[in-house]
């Protein structure tokens, strides 16, 4: 078995019918997987839906690029996040956002946790790209407790996450339905949700809880919200590429009012040959979030955010991952 | 259900998850909302649940080595 085969949770209604290999059109650089197992085998769960049409490729493998590239977001400070040793997106900031006091002057639940100064910038609306391509996500595992996470658009009806989201063994197993909000905002759902209850992950989460093979997707019903709001293109980079890269990041923290999307962007500081490390700050709530570059216009995600504990981690995206990104995309 | 171990990672989900490692093998933790963080019993933020650090987890058994928290106490072994 190859860890990185793609496996399916939830409801499986077509028995052996896993999508071992991703398209080939683009190939990407050899795995660099060493054995026989390869723990990027997709597996998936929940309802397994017809094939669907394949999707314009806005990805890249490895991609040329010469400066990363933050968002442009009013308010946004890079400072702190340079002082840290990270980020980038610029995001423009709206007088609504520029209004909001200082995150370090709210009282929150409970803190996040944050490295260095907590440098991060709400974005509302989130209507414009990218950030209507980043979704809520509200999820009921089996043993009936709920939890929040964060997804992203790759294709029409495919959003990425991390594998502890759609998989979460503490809790039971495959998640049993996630509704995704692609650009909420409080009270907002701008594009109203879709509920998914099919999933895909890898055998090197599922079955081996690897941490650097936790990443997967949801498989929504059709393709209407995809469509409607667009996706993130994904690259497979280099060592050196990514390696003090400016990366952006958003998604839904628990920490700040209730469906609410939080930015912010740094530098990676480590690459390892699965993950991607940084201080941008993150927080619960913001596991399956993209990890991008901006550059030239284009946003590429590089990784898939899962960890806290500063440095903060991704999983990143090299050719086995890659290569189920675009099969889950092709579903 | 009863575990003690050291923190390996922090999963980012709201509420958070754990990968905790002891002399059985790695566990994955689910925190929920009303699970009852301690540091050497007193109350503690989950922001203080952080890789490295030992902990006592009771809770509901998962299968294999998994399980849903009830309550964890940092820094106890």
């Amino acid at each position: 078995m190859n860890e990185h085969e793609p496996v399916e949770g939830g409801e499986p209604t077509q028995a052996g019918k896993r999508p071992r290999k991703a398209a080939k059109e683009k190939e990407a650089p050899a795995p660099a997987d060493g054995g026989g197992i390869d723990p990027h085998e997709s597996v998936s769960g929940g309802e397994v839906g017809p094939p669907g049409e394949a999707a314009d490729g806005a990805e890249t493998n490895g991609f040329e690029g010469v400066a990363a590239g933050i968002e442009t977001v009013e308010g946004f400070d890079l400072t702190p996040a340079t002082q840290e040793a990270l980020l980038s997106e610029e995001v423009e900031i709206s007088k609504e956002m520029a209004a909001l006091p200082p995150a370090e002057d709210l009282t929150y639940e409970k803190p996040e946790t944050v490295c260095g100064v907590d440098n991060r910038v709400r974005i509302s609306p989130a209507t414009t790209i990218p950030w209507r391509w980043c979704c809520e996500l509200l999820i009921t595992y089996p043993n009936n407790a709920g939890a929040r996470g964060t997804g992203w658009f790759i294709g029409p009806k495919t959003v990425m996450t991390a594998g502890h989201v759609v998989y979460s063994a503490g809790n039971g197993g495959w998640a049993r339905r996630i509704e995704v909000i692609p650009g909420m905002d409080g009270a907002s759902r701008p594009y109203g949700s879709q509920v998914g209850t099919s999933f895909r992950s890898v055998s090197g989460w599922t079955s081996s809880g690897n941490p650097e093979y936790d990443y997967g997707a949801i498989i929504l019903p059709n393709n209407t919200l995809g469509n409607t709001v667009g996706w993130f293109g994904f690259a497979n980079l280099s060592d050196v590429q990514l390696q003090n890269l400016f990366v952006n990041t958003a998604g839904y923290p628990g920490d700040k009012p209730f469906g609410t999307l939080w930015f912010n962007a740094g530098a990676i500081t480590q690459v390892t040959a699965r993950r991607l490390l940084y201080m941008v700050d993150t927080a619960g709530g913001q596991s399956g979030s993209a990890v991008w570059r901006y550059l030239n216009g284009q946003r590429h995600a590089v990784g898939i955010h899962g960890y806290g504990g500063c440095p903060n981690k991704a999983v990143r995206i090299v050719a086995p991952v890659y290569n189920n990104m675009l099969a889950w995309k092709a579903l | 259900v009863v575990i003690e171990g050291t923190i390996v990672d922090v999963m980012e989900t709201w509420p958070l998850q754990l990968s905790v490692v002891t002399g059985e093998g790695l566990y994955q933790i689910a925190l929920a909302e009303a699970t009852a963080v301690t540091s050497e019993g007193r109350p503690a933020e989950e922001t203080q649940l952080l890789p490295g650090r030992p902990v006592r987890v009771e809770g509901e058994p998962s299968n294999g080595l998994a399980m849903k928290a009830a309550r964890i106490d940092i820094g106890t072994i």
